[in-house]
């Protein structure tokens, strides 16, 4: 029996494939395994729309699941294989074709931050792509904000030493 | 006065505006009276929009993933959302994308009479808050539009599709039986959505054809070797005055 949150979440999920990949390719650096990692979260949300609550946000319950799925079970099998740890350059996505928008500045960034490390690349995309407050990103991540602000401190500052010394 | 020392958290909580009134101020002092904390802010700078940017354009290189196909035997519902399910292997085809590099620009080799089907039943999911809820920074809307004409080896400028009645919010390449299927979406002043789709398609010129399909008001027509079906709303006048519009446009 289709119920009426199935209906929102398969009508809301078309438009989020692509932030969904997104956040696959934060996690795993690997344009297939974010792809693999959205479809697998796309059939989760379907699967449990009855536990989405109509009324608050889809992307953030969507989001979810997608950490938990690649945390619980994609990570592991990801690591095992020696995939999904590759700079971007690798992973296809500064090679692309150039794009006149994007100014090199930019493309240096976001090349910089997918080098770091899962923990703090995961946080700064939540907090600084996603718009997660601290408390958030602290409650979704399941870490103190204390943590939150540490993690966001190393990172920027790896981040500018790492840019700095390009 | 606190004068504990100024920690790299709270100078990055600082710069991102995350600390309460009070903090903000005792660290902006800090800021002003230590240049030891200014040389620190130097080191922990972070462009944001440089960030969000850069991001932002990686969306565009999302490929485009299969949903799931709904589950056949739904029970009929009053709306247009009951075809879906009869539908639905039909419709699925538009998700399951198989876009090679050299299908491209490869025109189909039979007319496939069926393919607005297929795009009405994917345009009957759309709601207001489809295109509401993530919308397109000018920049990316201009990029999907630029990818999308290339795609299709058809030239459309925002300027060719501001129609009287239209507020253009995207474009996307779907696909239909491995053909590049352009979508370029629309909402109309009172937030509902219609989409503009066309395809390749071998055969002369037509007379644009008003129906209904999916629930939805629709015209279909076929120009300069391509395909087009413009559909949204439920009023057929008011699809046939702003199909005018669109041919004149593509046209000249």
């Amino acid at each position: 029996m289709q119920t009426k949150n199935d209906r929102v979440v398969r009508e809301g999920l078309p438009d989020l494939m692509p932030r969904l990949w997104r956040y696959g390719m934060v996690l795993t650096r690997n344009s297939d395994e974010a792809a693999e990692l959205a479809q697998a979260t796309a059939v989760r949300a379907l699967e449990r729309s009855d536990q989405f609550q109509p009324g608050t946000r889809l992307d953030r319950w969507c989001f979810t699941i997608l950490a938990s799925i690649w945390k619980n079970e994609l990570r592991s099998r990801s690591v095992r294989r020696g995939e999904g740890l590759v700079p971007v350059e690798d992973a296809g996505l500064a090679d692309t074709a150039p794009h006149a928008d994007v100014n090199i500045s930019a493309r240096q960034v976001l090349s910089g931050m997918m080098q770091l490390p899962e923990a703090p690349r995961e946080t700064m995309f939540l907090v600084y792509v996603e718009g997660y407050t601290y408390a958030e990103a602290a409650e979704r991540l399941s870490i103190p904000v204390g943590t939150v602000m540490s993690r966001l401190a190393n990172a920027r500052r790896r981040l500018n030493e790492t840019m700095g010394s390009d | 006065m606190d004068t504990a020392p100024v920690t790299d958290e709270q100078i990055v909580a600082f710069l991102d505006d995350a600390l309460s009134s009070e903090e903000q101020a005792r660290i902006a002092l800090a800021v002003a009276n230590d240049p030891s904390v200014a040389a620190r802010i130097e080191a922990l700078a972070l462009d944001r929009d440089d960030l969000r940017a850069g991001f932002e354009d990686m969306l565009s290189e999302a490929p485009v993933i299969a949903l799931p196909p709904e589950p056949a035997n739904q029970p009929q519902q009053p709306s247009g959302w009951g075809v879906w399910g009869l539908r639905g292997a039909a419709a699925a085809a538009i998700f399951a994308i198989g876009i090679g590099a050299g299908s491209l620009l490869t025109p189909p080799t039979e007319v496939r009479n069926d393919w607005t089907t297929a795009v009405a039943d994917y345009q009957v999911l759309y709601a207001t808050e489809t295109l509401t809820t993530t919308p397109l920074s000018d920049a990316a809307r201009e990029l999907s539009l630029a990818r999308t004409s290339a795609a299709l080896g058809l030239d459309l400028s925002e300027e060719a599709l501001s129609v009287d009645g239209l507020d253009f919010q995207r474009a996307q390449i779907l696909s239909y039986m491995e053909t590049p299927l352009a979508q370029l979406a629309f909402l109309d002043a009172d937030g509902t959505p219609f989409a503009l789709c066309f395809l390749r398609l071998d055969g002369g010129d037509t007379e644009p054809r008003t129906e209904d399909l999916a629930g939805l008001a629709s015209v279909t027509w076929q120009q300069d070797g391509f395909g087009f079906i413009l559909i949204g709303g439920d009023d057929p006048a008011a699809v046939e005055a702003l199909q005018k519009q669109f041919a004149g446009r593509i046209g000249s």
